[in-house]
């Protein structure tokens, strides 16, 4: 099993709530690279583990 | 009856109601129209009975073909919108939810439903914008996790850590593993 990266459960939460927090709308049409990164670097996830 | 693109109109028959609007060979504009309705119908169906509807019942449940549907899902699974089955290529994860039962149980607003991973075990919630109890297993020991989101807020998690093995950019690479 590669080594990874662990977040905390409510690390797991915050990105939960950023990442899946428009996915049930009819609109929601995908996420390109760059706001990917966004959401996960205002979250403190940085780095080349979590580049999109 | 109306009538559309100079075709004549269709009377309402099943799998034939929707031949003004996606009857025919479609276009690029029409294609990614539809697939985004299909997609609606699958996260909602999905929302409502804990499991993603099959291709068939799709294509009745949108009234187009089945072919139109099985077209549709493929085209969502390339652009990463659903991950099909390898073998049925029915809906295997509608991310955060999964098509299959796994160990991360995720109870909300009287339904039930699985999700694929621990960050999707929480992106249920998150996705429905409700309370819920969560329910998993801890790999080092297989010892019940248990967890709730109420009111924004999540409870229960302890010490608790989740584990991404693969970096993100490699996620694609085995969603199942992933």
């Amino acid at each position: 099993m590669p080594r990874g990266e662990a977040l905390t459960l409510r690390q797991t939460w915050d990105l939960s709530k950023a990442w899946y927090d428009d996915r049930l709308s009819p609109s929601f049409r995908g996420r390109m690279a760059e706001e990917a990164a966004t959401i996960l670097g205002r979250l403190g996830l940085g780095g080349a583990f979590w580049r999109p | 009856m109306r009538t559309g693109g100079g075709r004549p109109g269709t009377l309402t028959l099943r799998g034939r109601r929707r031949e003004d609007e996606y009857g025919g060979a479609l276009g690029p504009q029409e294609e990614d129209r539809l697939g985004w309705e299909v997609r609606s119908f699958v996260y909602a169906h999905l929302v409502e009975h804990g499991l993603p509807p099959t291709a068939e019942h799709t294509s009745a449940g949108l009234d187009i073909e089945p072919e139109q549907a099985r077209a549709a899902y493929e085209r969502l699974h390339a652009r990463h919108a659903l991950f099909l089955d390898p073998e049925t290529r029915e809906v295997r994860m509608a991310f955060p939810f999964s098509g299959v039962p796994t160990p991360f149980r995720v109870r909300s607003k009287g339904r039930s439903y699985w999700a694929n991973c621990a960050w999707d075990m929480l992106g249920i919630p998150a996705a429905l914008h409700a309370d819920a109890d969560v329910e998993a297993e801890y790999a080092e020991d297989g010892s019940p996790a248990r967890l709730s989101v109420e009111d924004g807020r999540l409870r229960g998690e302890g010490g608790g850590f989740v584990h991404f093995p693969l970096p993100l950019r490699r996620w694609y690479e085995d969603l199942v593993f992933t």
